[in-house]
C-alpha cells in the first residue's frame, strides 16, 4: 500500500526533495516556537519571492535546453528604471509598462544573439549579465534611487485577501505557466525542442522563434521581480539581485529539471522554490552559526538527491539508475 | 524483500530526522535573549571586528545573552532587508545593522521597531528610518583629529595635498574637519585631487598634483584607497622619505605600507567599539531604565585614532574569528 503510494507519488514529483522539505518543516515546527506562525510563513514566502517568480521563466528556458544568467541583472536594472520613470512623473501604469518592455527586450536580445551567433546561451547571457549590471551602476553611479509615490508600494507591500500581493501574483503565474506547458500544443513543444532540437527542426518546429519566446518570458519575469523589489523597499540600488540567478537555477535543478534540457515542470520547480525558501528561514530560526549556513544547506541538497535516487530505484528497480539521474535522464 | 525495503525506508527517514535534530540542536536550548547583527560583505575584516565587539559586550552582560551574525556575503542591501525580516520572525530582542545603502533597509527597520525590537545602526546609517541610534565615526571629528596630527607631523608649518573624490558626504565632512584641524598653524591645504575612489587612479592623480605643486610636504588620503596610490606617486616623483603620507582606515595595503615606513600613519576608525556600543544600547533599550525614545542619543561617535608603526601590529594579524557564532 505504502509502496504503491510512494511509487505513484514518485512519478509526479521529486519525492526525495518532498521528504526533506516535509521533514525539515516538521522538525522546525516542533523545535522552534517562532517557526510555525502566520507571520513567519509570510516571511518565508516573501524572503524568496523574487527568485520564485524568476524560477518560472528559468524552468521554461532550462527545459528548452538553454540557460539565462542575466536575470539577476535584469532585476536590478528594472528596479532602477521603474524608479527613475516614477520620479520622472510618468505615472505608475506607464512606468511599469515601459520597464517590462525594456526587460523583455533584453531577453529578446539574448535570444537573437544565441540564434545569430550560434553561441552557447551560457556565454551570451553571461555577457548580458555583466553588461546590464554595469549599466545599472552607470545610471545610478552607485547611489540608491528612492522616493517613489505611495501608490506604487502596493506591488511589493500590499495584500490581496490577506495574502501579500507578490505571493498572489506568483501563484497566478505558476498556475498559468503550468497550464501552458501541460495543456497547450505550442508550449508543450518545449520538451521536444529541449531533448532534441535537431529532430524538432526536422519536424518543422521553429526552434529559433521558440527561443525568442522563452528568453522574453524569462527576462520579463525578472523585470516583474525587479518592480516588486523596488516597491517592497521603496528604493532601488545597483547592488540588488547579486547571485540571484544562482539561487534561481538551484531551485529549478533541485526541483528536478535537467540542465541538458527536455525535463522539468512548473510543479517541481515550485517544490524547489518552497524548499529553498524554508531552508533560508530555518537557518536563522534555528540559529545555525552563520558560516555553517552553506554547509547545512549543501548537506540538505545532497540528502535530497540521495533520497530521490533511492525512490527512483524503488520505482523502477534499476540499480544503475543514478547514471541516468545525474546525466538528466529519467 | 519487501519488508526489508520498508524497514530500510523507515531507517532512512529516522536518520534524516536525526540529522536535522543534531544540525539544529545547538540552538534548541532556549536562550533568554538573542541579539542579531546584520551586515553586508559578511566575512569582511572590518565587520568581524564589529561582531567581536558585540560578542564581548554580550559576554559582559551575561551568559544568557546570545548573539548571531547574519547578512549576505555581497553588498546586496535587499538581502540585508530579508535578514532583518527573518530575525523579526524569529523574535530576537534587538537588531544591530550596518546599512548597505541609506534607504533600502528603512521598511524592514521600521517594521522591527514597530514590533518593539530596538534597532541600532552602526558604521553606515539609515538616517530616515526609525532606528534608535547610530554608532559610528563622526567624520568631521575624524578629519579634525587628522588635521591636528598633521600639524604636529609638520611642526606647525608646511603645505598639504588632499586626495579625495567628489560625491560622498562623509568625505566632504572629513575634509572640512581636516581644514579646521589645521587652523591656528601655518599648515595649509594647497591642492585637492580627484582619485575617483580607486588606487590606480589615485596614483595618477596624486603624481600630477605633486608635479604641479612641488612645494607639497604631505599628502592626506581622505579614504582607504589613495594611501597606497600616494606611496607610488611619491616614488614616481622621486621624493621618497621627503613627503609624509597620512592614510585612512587599516586595509592590508595601508598596514603594509606603514610597516615598511612608506606611510607614516593612518586614521583608524574603531569597528570594535561600534559593535560594542551598539550591543550595549540595544540591550539598554530592553531594560527598565531604558535608553530609547527621547533618551536615545541620535548618534554616538566611536572616534578615531592616528595609528603609526608602533600600534599597527594588531591589525597585521586580526584575532581569529572562526564560526560566526
Amino acid at each position: 500500500m505504502v509502496t504503491k503510494m510512494v511509487r505513484k507519488l514518485s512519478e509526479h514529483t521529486n519525492l526525495g526533495l518532498l521528504a526533506v522539505t516535509v521533514g525539515l518543516f516538521t522538525v522546525m515546527s516542533i523545535g522552534y516556537s517562532h517557526f510555525f506562525t502566520l507571520y513567519n510563513m509570510e516571511v518565508i514566502a516573501m524572503g524568496f519571492i523574487q527568485e520564485a517568480i524568476m524560477a518560472l521563466g528559468m524552468t521554461i528556458v532550462i527545459i528548452s535546453g538553454g540557460i539565462d544568467l542575466s536575470i539577476g541583472s535584469v532585476l536590478v536594472l528594472s528596479s532602477i528604471l521603474v524608479g527613475l520613470f516614477l520620479k520622472a512623473d510618468l505615472g505608475v501604469a506607464l512606468s511599469i509598462f515601459l520597464t517590462l518592455c525594456i526587460s523583455g527586450s533584453i531577453g529578446f536580445a539574448n535570444a537573437v544573439m544565441i540564434n545569430r551567433l550560434r553561441a552557447h546561451p551560457f556565454i551570451v547571457t553571461l555577457g548580458t549579465m555583466t553588461a546590464v549590471r554595469g549599466f545599472a551602476l552607470v545610471i545610478t553611479e552607485g547611489h540608491p534611487v528612492t522616493g517613489f509615490p505611495k501608490s506604487f508600494s502596493y506591488f511589493g507591500q500590499g495584500y490581496l485577501l490577506n495574502i501579500p500581493f507578490p505571493v498572489v501574483l506568483f501563484i497566478i503565474l505558476a498556475i498559468v505557466f503550468h497550464i501552458l506547458l501541460r495543456h497547450t500544443k505550442y508550449f508543450s513543444q518545449v520538451y521536444f525542442i529541449g531533448s532534441n532540437p535537431g529532430a524538432a527542426r526536422l519536424c518543422g518546429m521553429n526552434v529559433e522563434r521558440f527561443r525568442w519566446m522563452t528568453y522574453i518570458i524569462s527576462a520579463t519575469l525578472a523585470g516583474t521581480a525587479g518592480i516588486i523589489t523596488a516597491s517592497q523597499y521603496i528604493s532601488a540600488n545597483a547592488s540588488f539581485g547579486i547571485d540571484a540567478e544562482l539561487r534561481v537555477i538551484t531551485a529549478v535543478i533541485i526541483g528536478g529539471a535537467s540542465l541538458s534540457g527536455g525535463i522539468g515542470s512548473i510543479g517541481r520547480t515550485v517544490l524547489g522554490v518552497i524548499f529553498l525558501a524554508i531552508v533560508a528561514n530555518a537557518m536563522v530560526q534555528a540559529g545555525v552559526p552563520t558560516y555553517w549556513e552553506k554547509v547545512a544547506y549543501g548537506s540538505m541538497l545532497v540528502i535530497s538527491v540521495v533520497l530521490e535516487q533511492y525512490f527512483r530505484f524503488r520505482r523502477t528497480g534499476i540499480k544503475d539508475n543514478w547514471r541516468d539521474f545525474m546525466l538528466g535522464g529519467n | 524483500m519487501k519488508g526489508r525495503a520498508k524497514s530500510k525506508l523507515f531507517s532512512l527517514v529516522v536518520s534524516l530526522v536525526f540529522t536535522f535534530m543534531t544540525l539544529f540542536s545547538a540552538a534548541s536550548v532556549y536562550a533568554e535573549q538573542t541579539y542579531g547583527m546584520v551586515v553586508f560583505l559578511k566575512g569582511s575584516e572590518f565587520f568581524n571586528w564589529s561582531y567581536g565587539g558585540m560578542q564581548d559586550a554580550a559576554k559582559l552582560l551575561g551568559a544568557d545573552i546570545k548573539t548571531e551574525l547574519r547578512g549576505p556575503a555581497t553588498w546586496d542591501a535587499s538581502q540585508e532587508a530579508r535578514a532583518i525580516e527573518q530575525l523579526i520572525a524569529k523574535g530576537v530582542d534587538g537588531i544591530i545593522v550596518t546599512a548597505g545603502d541609506a534607504t533600502t533597509l528603512n521598511p524592514a527597520i521600521d517594521k522591527a521597531v514597530a514590533k518593539g525590537i530596538p534597532v541600532i545602526t552602526f558604521d553606515s546609517d539609515a538616517p530616515d528610518s526609525k532606528r534608535l541610534s547610530f554608532a559610528g565615526t563622526n567624520n568631521y571629528e575624524a578629519g579634525k583629529v587628522a588635521g591636528k596630527a598633521m600639524v604636529e607631523w609638520l611642526n606647525g608649518e608646511g603645505e598639504v595635498g588632499v586626495s579625495t573624490f567628489p560625491g560622498p558626504n562623509h568625505l566632504v565632512e572629513r575634509i572640512r574637519g581636516f581644514k579646521d584641524g589645521l587652523e591656528g598653524s601655518n599648515v595649509k591645504v594647497v591642492a585637492e585631487c580627484n582619485d575617483e575612489g580607486k588606487v590606480a587612479a589615485a596614483e595618477a592623480a596624486i603624481t600630477a598634483m605633486l608635479q604641479a605643486h612641488p612645494e607639497i610636504d604631505a599628502v592626506f588620503a581622505a579614504h582607504g584607497n589613495p594611501g597606497p596610490g600616494a606611496v607610488a606617486a611619491v616614488k614616481n616623483v622621486g621624493k621618497e622619505g621627503e613627503i609624509e603620507i597620512m592614510g585612512f582606515d587599516f586595509g592590508m595595503p595601508v598596514v603594509e605600507a606603514i610597516d615598511k615606513g612608506q606611510i607614516r600613519g593612518t586614521v583608524g576608525q574603531n569597528p570594535y567599539l561600534m559593535g560594542y556600543i551598539s550591543m550595549m544600547m540595544a540591550w539598554g533599550a530592553n531594560q527598565e531604565t531604558r535608553v530609547d525614545g527621547p533618551h536615545a542619543p541620535p548618534s554616538v561617535n566611536t572616534g578615531v585614532r592616528i595609528l603609526t608603526k608602533d600600534d599597527i601590529g594588531v591589525y597585521k594579524s586580526p584575532p581569529a574569528f572562526v564560526s560566526g557564532k
